[in-house]
């Protein structure tokens, strides 16, 4: 079954830190773990653009990436596609590139915008000791508390700690392929 | 002269309860059944600091005033026993608990009046609007967080209303209970720490 899995950091506030903030060895380590089961990649044109500048899109590979932007983006080699809309589309159109494989999504906002959806599986999240004030809320939003179990934590030399965290089991597989029956009924 | 401390529980984005004061997500009880943790993490013995241990080392509380109203609305024995508690107010305080104090004034000298009564104790400040307020005058030296595996989206905010940055660095991070995650966490930027094997 298709998972749709999530990269984050995150402030003690709960605001949304970008990848680029966190170690650049921590950030490769847990890219390259997440990719290992991805068939395809799902980000934001910033999150995008961010590892351009730092060279990280070279670790997707092959795989297609598929940028919510309504505006063309930058790509090396890497088989990008710009897409707009609403989200479920866009993992939709994510789960269907991966050919089987999972989705991994990459940058906050749209992090947030797939907990919110109710389509995240599994969410590595690094806690950023630090109270923000403000910013984007990385689980704004939500219609109901998102339950988790915590799969694996690790705590880096930096003061950071990254949580490893699970839906409850296939509750957001379950809530796509209920989306899929209903679109494809008469 | 002793620390400045918190010890609260809080949700995975930075909440100690839902909108209305609800803290039932809080309880071991969880919806759809998911348990706390998976895994390698599920076994690991816990070693955490202890809510009874960690008020061992308490000479004198400082409690928000609305998380005392919530406090004494639970029935049942007072939790705290002779404690000294200073709840920052200028109202009548509901309740017969003799080591409870109302405290008029700004925070800054009530922590500084708590940190008297507690001698070489720490003090323990309590309630979301009280720890704020220490926190943004630079005065919460260290604070235990038990993160919760659950997002809430909303909220009371632990540190709803702080508008500059504030860094902590994490002394430890441990299990707790049946799989939650219990962070102690100091003042300042991030320090040097011991590398700790993966669970």
């Amino acid at each position: 079954m298709i998972r749709v899995n999530a990269l984050a950091a995150m402030s003690l506030d709960g605001f949304a830190i970008s990848l680029q903030q966190l170690p650049e060895d921590h950030l490769g380590t847990q890219l390259d773990d997440l990719l290992r089961t991805a068939g395809c990649v799902l980000t934001d044109g910033v999150t995008w653009r961010d590892a351009v500048e730092h060279g990280m899109d070279a670790m997707v590979g092959s795989r297609p990436v598929i940028v919510a932007s309504s505006r063309p983006v930058e790509h090396r080699g890497a088989r990008v596609i710009t897409a707009s809309g609403h989200i479920a589309g866009m993992v939709a159109h994510a789960s269907e590139a991966a050919a089987g494989r999972d989705v991994l999504v990459l940058g906050g906002d749209l992090v947030g915008r797939v907990v919110r959806a109710g389509d995240l599986d599994e969410i590595a999240v690094t806690l950023v000791p630090t109270v923000l004030g403000h910013g984007t809320p990385l689980f704004g939003g939500i219609a109901s508390p998102a339950t988790f179990a915590l799969t694996r934590l690790e705590r880096l030399d930096e003061g950071l700690a990254t949580l490893r965290l699970a839906r409850a089991a296939s509750a957001a597989s379950t809530a796509r392929s209920r989306r899929s029956q209903f679109a494809a009924a008469p | 002269m002793g620390k400045i401390t918190g010890y609260l529980a809080m949700s995975l984005d930075g909440y100690i309860a839902g909108p209305r004061d609800e803290i039932a997500w809080v309880e071991e009880q969880r919806p759809s059944g998911v348990p706390f943790a998976a895994g390698a993490w599920a076994q690991q013995e816990p070693d955490a600091l202890g809510f009874a241990e960690y008020l061992a080392t308490i000479g004198c509380m400082v409690m928000g005033r609305r998380t005392y109203d919530v406090v004494t609305s639970y029935e049942g024995r007072w939790p705290y026993g002779d404690m000294p508690m200073m709840v920052p107010t200028h109202r009548p305080l509901p309740g017969d608990h003799p080591s409870v104090e109302a405290a008029a004034g700004d925070l800054g000298a009530i922590l500084d009046r708590a940190l008297e009564i507690a001698g070489d104790k720490d003090v323990y400040v309590d309630g979301g609007t009280t720890v704020r307020g220490a926190v943004e005058l630079g005065r919460l030296d260290e604070l235990t967080l038990s993160v919760m595996p659950t997002a809430l989206g909303g909220g009371i905010g632990i540190f709803d209303g702080l508008v500059q940055p504030h860094e902590f660095t994490v002394e430890s991070v441990t299990k707790w209970g049946p799989g939650l995650v219990q962070m102690r966490l100091v003042r300042g930027g991030p320090g040097t720490l011991g590398p700790v094997p993966e669970m």
